[in-house]
């Protein structure tokens, strides 16, 4: 079963420099179609430097991004790796604070279902079909996410933790194959952090996508099949999650090498 | 209740026209008609720049956008003997190419490093119409056959029906989900990018549409006005129509119209305070600005947020007091 699943995402020696400062050397890793895959590493690892090459908002320095297998998507522009299929959530989680919750949804429903500029300033029955459709699919998310109940609440009104939900369901209305969560723990509480680690899950196993997440939480190690973890640019461990908590690198890392008995 | 906000949303725009369809024709002055006429070129210019700030940017180039299509519509119908609809259409095209074009450099930057491209583009254009003999140099193109053959009353009511119909066009724009793209946009590039926005080409496209609308007012300006002189669509010009649009209100559509009628009048009525006019609109200006940061056009939501902020005063309170109360008991 196993050998059968692609690989949604590979990166070949993948190296970022600013200037002098080596941010990322020489990774070499992969994400198999349909896992959770946990990135893990401490502060200025390199972790959201990952992100930014993936997703071509920055352009790597050498190496190279292998997208479905076979596209090359090494120096594709943000909207073009958008079109393919990867959304992606941002650490510091701008928002569309002028929009509501449905609005902010809504307006990411941009790809799918795509409706040219003239078919919407002439709203042709294509455009209306397409707009009913994008509000189905909305509706859907927001009761996916349990957004419904805030719907009208304008973004920047948002408490903390469902600034951050909204960005996963920003990302989910990009329809991705994978998408790319950047720290979507962060400075939330433990039931809200208990209810995204279900969202992320339900994503993964009922809808499907494969999922990349950015995290220092130990906890998402719980929904990952696989991880990887890197420390200044480079990889320091790769494997299941399982195995990562007994690895020695990662926990001199991490903890400064002290045991615990 | 629904259709009720709906009425009422369109009502200002329905006051605002019956006060343009009233007054030049009750004042019964030629002067007051020459007024109005330049007030909505101003105005449709005004819009367009709102479209171009729904992407988050802002341009000093409409007046040179309108020169454009001045000198554009100028040249077609003296030299080449166009027809007057087919040189206003070409123009407002070509300006639109223009402004395209010097976009797609321009548009690498944002905000205000953008703004300063279009002031270099929009000081540029007016020397370029002034250094050749082709665009008639210092003194501009003469003697351009006139529309309706001048007469003030029929090219009024040509302009204001222009108003409505540029106006709506770009109410449309605006209102459809590519104005929502735009407003993303100006509130997150990297986030509209993450959702397959080509964020460039959206600002483009703002860009084209306002300067095609600010050409279709410059050229039909022109044809009415009977000359072109390079200076008229310099910077002042620019400074005019970001003032209608700063006074009017930048956070709404209705922002520019009311800006561009009230200024508009203030300004042209105190021309016999002479060099001290601009003075006057300085004064609106910073009123506007000290009192009414959001504009003229956001004076219903500020009484409507000082009602709700009293409401929620009085139930604050309530609650307070039943709470207490529950202490007691």
């Amino acid at each position: 079963m196993e050998f059968q699943k692609k690989t949604l995402l590979k990166t070949v020696d993948l190296t970022k420099r600013f200037g002098g400062l080596v941010v990322m050397n020489k990774l070499n890793m992969q994400v198999t179609e349909g896992e959770v895959h946990g990135l893990l590493g401490p502060n200025g690892a390199g972790k959201s430097t990952f992100f930014n090459l993936v997703t071509g908002v920055l352009k790597p320095t050498s190496g190279k991004i292998w997208y479905d297998d076979v596209m090359d998507i090494t120096n594709a522009k943000p909207h073009k790796v958008a079109k393919l299929g990867i959304g992606r959530t941002f650490q510091l989680n701008p928002l569309f604070g002028d929009f509501t919750v449905e609005e902010n949804i809504m307006a990411a429903q941009f790809l799918h279902p795509h409706s040219t500029v003239l078919q919407v300033y002439f709203n042709t029955p294509t455009y209306r079909k397409n707009e009913k459709e994008a509000q189905k699919s909305t509706n859907d998310i927001m009761e996916m996410l349990n957004m419904t109940a805030i719907k009208d609440v304008k973004a920047a009104a948002l408490p903390h933790g469902y600034q951050k939900l909204l960005g996963v369901a920003r990302a989910l209305a990009v329809k991705p194959k994978l998408l790319m969560l950047d720290e979507p723990l962060g400075g939330m509480n433990p039931e809200e952090i208990h209810f995204t680690l279900d969202a992320i899950n339900t994503m993964n196993k009922e809808i499907g996508i494969t999922i990349l997440i950015v995290e220092h939480n130990m906890q998402v190690l719980d929904i990952c099949d696989n991880v990887t973890v890197i420390s200044f640019g480079e990889k320091i461990f790769d494997g299941t999650a399982e195995e990562v908590r007994d690895d020695k690198t990662v926990n001199e890392v991490y903890f400064g090498g002290v045991e615990y008995d | 209740m629904k259709k009720n906000s709906k009425l009422l949303s369109i009502l200002p725009y329905a006051v605002i026209l019956v006060c343009f369809l009233i007054i030049p024709t009750s004042i019964d002055k030629m002067f007051w008609y020459a007024a109005f006429i330049s007030i909505l070129a101003k105005m449709i210019a005004s819009v367009g720049l709102r479209m171009v700030s729904l992407g988050g940017d802002m341009s000093f180039a409409m007046g040179a956008f309108m020169g454009l299509g001045a000198y554009g519509a100028a040249i077609m119908v003296t030299k080449w003997s166009f027809p007057f609809w087919a040189a206003i259409i070409l123009a407002a095209v070509f300006a639109a190419i223009v402004a395209v074009l010097t976009g797609i450099p321009f548009a690498r930057l944002r905000s205000i490093y953008y703004c300063m491209t279009t002031m270099f583009l929009g000081i540029f254009l007016i020397y370029i119409f002034q250094s050749f003999d082709w665009t008639g140099a210092n003194t501009g193109i003469k003697q351009i056959p006139k529309l309706f053959g001048g007469k003030p009353a029929i090219n009024y009511w040509y302009f204001l029906a222009l108003a409505v119909v540029c106006i709506f066009c770009m109410w449309r724009f605006e209102k459809s989900r590519i104005g929502n793209t735009l407003k993303a946009i100006a509130q997150s590039h990297e986030v509209a990018a993450s959702m397959g926005v080509n964020e460039r080409f959206y600002r483009l496209m703002a860009i084209g549409v306002a300067a095609f609308f600010c050409g279709v007012a410059g050229a039909s300006y022109a044809l009415y006005y009977g000359s072109v002189v390079g200076s008229t669509y310099g910077m002042t010009l620019d400074l005019w129509i970001i003032m209608f649009f700063m006074v009017g209100g930048k956070d709404d559509f209705f922002g520019p119209i009311i800006g561009a009628a009230l200024l508009g009048v203030v300004n042209e009525g105190s021309r016999t305070f002479g060099s001290y006019a601009p003075f006057l609109a300085c004064a609106v200006l910073l009123l506007v600005a000290y009192l009414l940061p959001g504009g003229l056009a956001s004076i219903p939501r500020t009484i409507k947020k000082a009602i709700d902020d009293k409401k929620m005063k009085q139930v604050d309170i309530s609650a307070f007091s039943s709470g207490s109360d529950g202490k007691e008991a």
